[in-house]
């Protein structure tokens, strides 16, 4: 029998229609990924459950009890739990503050560090981190704090726990331990919902899968024996081009100038002496677990944390970088992993195009505002960025047209090498192949790319040539075709 | 109250929102002080206004390029006291020929605003620490520079000095009946409405507000940017100075005390995100044009002075909380 049952949920927001009555049902020690292209409805669905959103219509069962929607409160107290994608942690927090946070054991009128402590180490051990559980949360890695916030959500009794995109911070490692912690909580009959974009992951892990598409649930179906290529298909509702085929053509148009020469450029102790030679037209992608230092040579590059040590040249010119602004003179441009970072997210996406070459749409000081719009017209157009309007503000696109507007921002400041730093992370099927079309592009027109990333696929997929990165070097140089095993084993990690 | 009632409120302030609320605002309040008392819509009432709102609007205008670009300017009052005085002081006691004492003054309030600049972004201080820290000190160098008497004071003024005769002007004359100080004002204000919307420095302001990392990795010198609009501020705030000192045919180290805050609550009346990336000059000036009117009203309506206090600052807290409604609304509509 179903532990939870979802039925008929529809909610609207004025002119979206979020989801159009649907259906969803887990059994208990069931893992049920939910899929779905983003503004599919997913988020809104888990917010639902989770008692964040209240819903215009539908009902929910629990044990075929009913439970009232739109109230976190109710939602917990009947055992459901939430991981969000965005971590919710409080940095300044110890790991066992974090834990219970709003529900910290007292004494009376103030709060009982040794009940804390020890009932904060239970949990911990229950999700397998074996760290002291009174330091300070803002010294953890990503996968550290991520594991924080699943003890956390089972802190309380849980027997429904929803996780939204658990392992887009994570690296494939770190990914095997969660799926292992999974499998524990599949034991103890808890059921999970589980919201992904990786969907070799969702079938390694996932017993049935709800595909959802513009709010309607498009189908639910068994994990077991379904292709990958399918689930794509049923998320975008059309087939999706073969991304090798496409590469194999252009992989002869790499050009013969070097456009970028690092040597011995190092940022010690995360980054050491790296020598790197990219060519015109080519894409080179740089593949590394979390914390092989690939960020830091993105971010040393474009002088975000400017090198201590070794020469830059660019088109044959020794050139020092110790700030973005130097980078982007020297015709550098750089999309970062995080695209809130990069983005002005209240401003237009016109004005947010425009940013990096303010200089070409004004007179002098002044800006001539015609000149800006033809601009961003142009690469709205050129790069297909789906928008109602140049004034739309860019917070409110998709996040595939949110990484497109900062690759137009450096096409129109004229960058002729680009550092791509994993920058289809948290991006939907759909909307990754685009970017991977642009990649490929913008090399055909001559420009250098370096590509960080940290999904094998990806990077077997589009570099030319692929750099291994590991303890703040680069350990490895492949041509195109490598093996993952080569790839991984290279990359020091354990594959299987 | 019902849903779709609740829905229709949420879109009308949302439509009506920003200075668009802060409009209605101060419509409801001219007509409210109108039908209480008879002597409030008078031209003369109506030029009153303006001539004593002249100086905020000036320092206000100063602080909406701050607070956009996600700072805040605490010493632009300090700042307007201390070059008033140094201009008199210049003229009236060192006998600088007018256009030297001008020129002073002026210098005066860019260099409070320079050393802001220089403490936030080489020194790495907070805007609100730094500028706490002058807002402080400069009334303090107003104090040592004045000996805390009024400028000029006859024992000390070499003989036949007074004021600049431009400050004398600025202070009483008016043109086509308008009160100079007000024409003076609405200038400052449409140059500080095309910094702000139409050059590469007020695009700058909005982007570092925004997202300062973003505007830093777009390769806007954020450091170069933030100097020039607190200098900007500071030079405004000397303006405002001769304004005050024009206005009361006087200078003094302590004039003009509390209208930094009040130029931060016009500013955020306004419209303008107290947190950086939004915010307009039209919504500051009539930001300013409220905080007048309900003064104004208030006491010609004859509730006490203490009264007034209490309703000016409940306004503030009250347009800020409608504006965060809003932005509600407006996130919950496009989510």
């Amino acid at each position: 029998m179903a532990l939870l049952k979802v039925e008929g949920v529809a909610k609207s927001y004025p002119g979206v229609r979020a989801l159009a009555g649907v259906d969803l049902s887990v059994d208990p020690g069931e893992v049920h990924a939910l899929l779905g292209e983003n503004g599919a409805g997913k988020s809104t669905l888990m917010k639902v459950i989770a008692g964040y959103v209240t819903p215009d219509a539908g009902h929910m069962e629990l044990d075929g009890l009913p439970v009232p929607f739109g109230s976190p409160e109710t939602a917990r107290s009947h055992g459901i739990g939430i991981v969000y994608q965005e971590l919710s942690l409080v940095p300044q927090l110890s790991i066992a503050e974090n834990v219970l946070l709003g529900t910290w054991p007292t004494n009376g009128r103030l709060i009982d560090w040794r009940t804390l402590h020890t009932e904060a180490k239970g949990h911990l051990e229950r999700v397998g981190l074996r760290l002291d559980p009174d330091l300070p949360v803002q010294g953890l890695g990503m996968a550290e704090r991520q594991l924080v916030e699943i003890a956390k959500a089972l802190s309380s009794e849980v027997r429904v726990l929803l996780l939204d995109e658990p392992t887009s911070a994570l690296s494939d490692r770190e990914a095997e331990r969660l799926f292992e912690l999974i499998g524990g909580l599949k034991n103890s009959e808890v059921a999970i919902i589980y919201v992904s974009h990786r969907l070799s992951e969702v079938l390694d892990i996932a017993d049935r899968i709800t595909v959802l598409r513009d709010g309607e649930k498009v189908e639910t179906l068994p994990a077991e024996g379904v292709a990958e290529e399918h689930l794509a298909q049923m998320m975008v509702g059309h087939e999706l081009s073969d991304g090798l085929a496409e590469h194999a053509s252009r992989r002869s148009q790499v050009g013969a100038e070097i456009v970028l020469r690092a040597r011995g450029l190092a940022r010690p102790p995360r980054l050491r002496p790296v020598n790197l030679e990219l060519r015109e037209g080519e894409v080179v992608t740089a593949f590394g677990l979390v914390g092989a230092g690939r960020t830091r040579l993105a971010r040393t590059l474009f002088g975000l944390e400017p090198a201590a040590d070794g020469s830059l040249e660019l088109f044959g010119e020794e050139r020092r970088i110790s700030s973005p602004a130097d980078a982007i003179a020297a015709g550098i441009g750089f999309v970062s992993e995080d695209r809130t970072a990069g983005l002005v997210p209240r401003m237009s996406v016109a004005n947010n195009i425009t940013l990096a070459s303010l200089e070409d749409v004004a007179r002098g000081p002044v800006l001539d505002f015609a000149r800006e719009k033809r601009v961003a017209e142009q690469y709205v157009g050129d790069l297909a960025i789906r928008t109602s309007s140049l004034d739309q503000l860019v917070e409110t696109l998709s996040g595939g047209n949110q990484q497109k507007v900062v690759l137009a921002r450096w096409i129109c400041s004229r960058a002729r090498v680009l550092i791509l730093d994993d920058p289809t992370r948290g991006i939907d099927v759909g909307a990754k192949e685009e970017v991977f079309g642009l990649v490929r592009r913008l090399a055909d027109d001559g420009i250098a790319i370096l590509y960080m990333t940290s999904e094998i696929r990806e990077a077997r997929e589009l570099g030319d040539r692929l750099l291994v990165m590991s303890g703040g070097r680069i350990v490895k140089e492949f041509a195109a075709g490598a093996s993952e095993e080569e790839i991984m084993t290279a990359a020091g990690g354990a594959h299987d | 109250m019902t849903k779709t009632a609740k829905g229709t409120l949420a879109r009308v302030v949302t439509v009506a929102g920003g200075r668009g609320g802060a409009l209605i605002i101060l419509f409801l309040l001219v007509v409210a002080f109108a039908i209480v008392t008879p002597d409030f819509l008078t031209v003369n009432n109506l030029i009153n206004i303006l001539r004593q709102y002249s100086v905020l609007m000036i320092l206000a205008v100063g602080q909406t390029l701050v607070i956009v670009s996600r700072g805040i300017d605490l010493s632009v009052a300090s700042t307007a006291a201390l070059s008033g005085s140094v201009m008199g002081v210049a003229y009236a006691y060192w006998a600088w020929p007018e256009p030297a004492s001008l020129l002073v003054g002026l210098a005066a309030g860019v260099a409070v605003g320079a050393f802001n600049g220089f403490v936030i972004t080489r020194l790495d201080v907070p805007d609100f620490i730094a500028t706490l820290g002058t807002f402080v000190a400069v009334r303090g160098i107003a104090l040592l520079v004045t000996d805390g008497l009024p400028v000029p004071d006859f024992e000390r003024a070499v003989e036949g000095r007074t004021l600049p005769g431009t400050i004398s002007t600025l202070g009483v004359d008016s043109v086509l009946g308008a009160p100079l100080i007000a024409v003076v004002a609405l200038v400052c204000a449409l140059v500080g409405a095309f910094i702000l919307a139409r050059t590469r420095l007020g695009r700058s302001a909005y982007a570092i507000g925004g997202n300062t990392e973003a505007a830093r990795m777009s390769g806007i010198k954020v450091e170069r940017s933030k100097m020039w609009i607190y200098v900007f501020s500071g030079l405004l705030a000397a303006v405002g100075g001769f304004m005050l000192t024009g206005r009361q045919a006087s200078a003094n180290a302590l004039m003009g005390e509390g209208l930094e805050l009040q130029s931060i609550a016009a500013v955020v009346i306004g419209g303008t995100n107290l947190f950086g990336g939004e915010g307009r000059m039209s919504g500051t000036v009539i930001g300013v044009l409220i905080i007048g009117v309900l003064s104004n009203g208030l006491s010609i309506a004859g509730v006490a002075e203490f009264w007034q206090r209490v309703v000016n600052g409940l306004i503030i807290v009250a347009v800020v909380a409608l504006d965060q409604w809003r932005r509600r609304a407006a996130r919950a509509a496009s989510s």
